[in-house]
């Protein structure tokens, strides 16, 4: 009877401990996992919302820009700061600011280099770069002042390097200066714009209230029509219909 | 009259029992508690999973609108990536203007400049000729007067003074403009 009795216990005591060791595995094995998953899960969800909130960001501010200003902004900042050598702008400005200051323009030297190179090209992506161009203006004085001033303000951005004066004379008074020459040197400088614009999620930097002023700035910039001369060359089919009816 | 001479063993035993009873119990109640934990963290884990994949369709709209807007954005990124640059630039610019008007307004008409470097440090090697000594004395009263220029003039050094076969008069100046712009 008495033996009965402890094995009872015995018995007892082992389903104790069985459920002990059951509820030590259902921590260990089955807790374990889930809450491992539910941690991933919460730092997904997190990195998600992080995500989520940068993109509504940029999608609202790219919504919000002004599509007709920035197409505006986008060409003025081409032809006042281009993305490549603005060696036929560059001619262009010059010979017409001279015009318009009736001063004579000539003797150009300008060494453009490559024009374009691929290798080049991905070298210089984002790398501000001038372009050194020598040219002479003859007049007086005065005009000579004003059209130095005006080309602070003339598309594509110049600035000037070396400057000599020289006064032309009359040969038979040779006290009286007639003309002064104005021999300028100047760097206008391109800088190529970046190629790609990075991941989606990356974030499009805003224009503050500087960067405003400084685009503001660029519409003070004249930029004078690249006049090229239009002129017919070569073989002329004599037979063609609309010379025929001249003939 | 009964002696019971096991009720202390009895007692022992019973209390033994009811212990094991309780211990027993409490085993089954936090089984059952943990089984209930175990079900409101699945429940939870599915419904943050369920919010991921929500958040992760709108990701993926929110996415395709912002590649549609590419465009836009390339320009966005040209602007601001010029802008940095372009600032810098016009700062340059407008101190070499500042210098290149400064040295205009001092040299009077009839005088010849040999090739002066603008340099933004402010330091200015000006060499030339003027035709006679009145030009000559107005430049240097001009170089004295410098609170009529663009830039001060804080230092002028005349280098050298020269007389040609001509009769013409050259120079050479060196003067440092305060730059502060």
């Amino acid at each position: 009877m008495n033996r009965s009795k402890s094995s009872f216990n015995i018995l007892k005591q082992k389903k104790l401990v069985l459920f002990f060791l059951a509820g030590l595995l259902l921590s260990f094995i089955v807790f374990g996992p889930v809450i491992s998953k539910l941690k991933l899960r919460l730092d997904t969800n997190k990195s998600l919302k992080a995500d989520q909130a940068k993109l509504n960001i940029k999608l609202e501010f790219l919504e919000g820009i002004d599509k007709v200003l920035i197409d505006k902004r986008v060409k003025k900042m081409e032809t006042v700061f281009p993305s490549k050598k603005p060696v036929v702008a560059l001619l262009g400005s010059l010979s017409q600011l001279s015009k318009n200051h009736n001063l004579s323009f000539g003797k150009i030297t300008l060494r453009p280099g490559v024009l374009s190179s691929e290798s080049e090209e991905k070298d210089l992506v984002g790398e501000l770069k001038d372009l050194k161009f020598g040219f002479q203006v003859v007049g007086d004085f005065d005009t000579i002042a004003l059209f130095m001033k005006d080309l602070e303000k003339t598309a594509p951005l110049m600035k000037i390097d070396e400057l000599d004066l020289s006064i032309k004379t009359n040969t038979f008074f040779k006290d009286e200066a007639i003309m002064v020459v104005a021999d300028i040197k100047v760097l206008a400088y391109f800088q190529p714009p970046p190629t790609s614009l990075g991941s989606v999620d990356k974030a499009v930097e805003f224009l503050d209230k500087k960067d405003e002023a400084l685009l503001n700035q660029l519409f003070s910039f004249k930029a004078y029509e690249t006049v090229l001369p239009m002129a017919q060359t070569g073989k002329v089919d004599l037979f063609s219909s609309g010379l025929q009816g001249l003939l | 009259m009964d002696i019971n001479l096991y009720s202390k063993k009895i007692r022992k035993i019973n209390k033994k029992q009811k212990l094991i009873i309780l211990l027993t119990r409490s085993l089954l109640a936090w089984l059952i508690f943990l089984g209930a934990v175990m079900l409101s963290i699945t429940a939870y884990s599915l419904m943050v999973n369920k919010k991921n994949l929500k958040l992760d369709g709108q990701i993926k709209i929110a996415k395709e609108r912002i590649e549609n807007l590419s465009d836009v954005e390339s320009k966005q990124v040209y602007l601001t990536g010029k802008l940095k640059t372009f600032e810098g630039l016009i700062k340059s610019q407008e101190i070499h203007n500042a210098v290149i008007e400064t040295v205009f307004s001092l040299i009077p008409d009839g005088t010849a400049i040999n090739g002066f470097q603008v340099e933004t440090t402010g330091e200015i090697s000006l060499s030339g000729s003027v035709p006679n000594y009145q030009t000559l004395n107005l430049l240097f009263d001009r170089v004295q007067d410098s609170r009529a220029y663009k830039l001060g003039i804080t230092k002028a050094v005349v280098n050298s003074i020269s007389l040609g076969k001509d009769g013409s008069l050259s120079f050479d100046l060196t003067i440092s403009l305060d730059i502060k712009v």
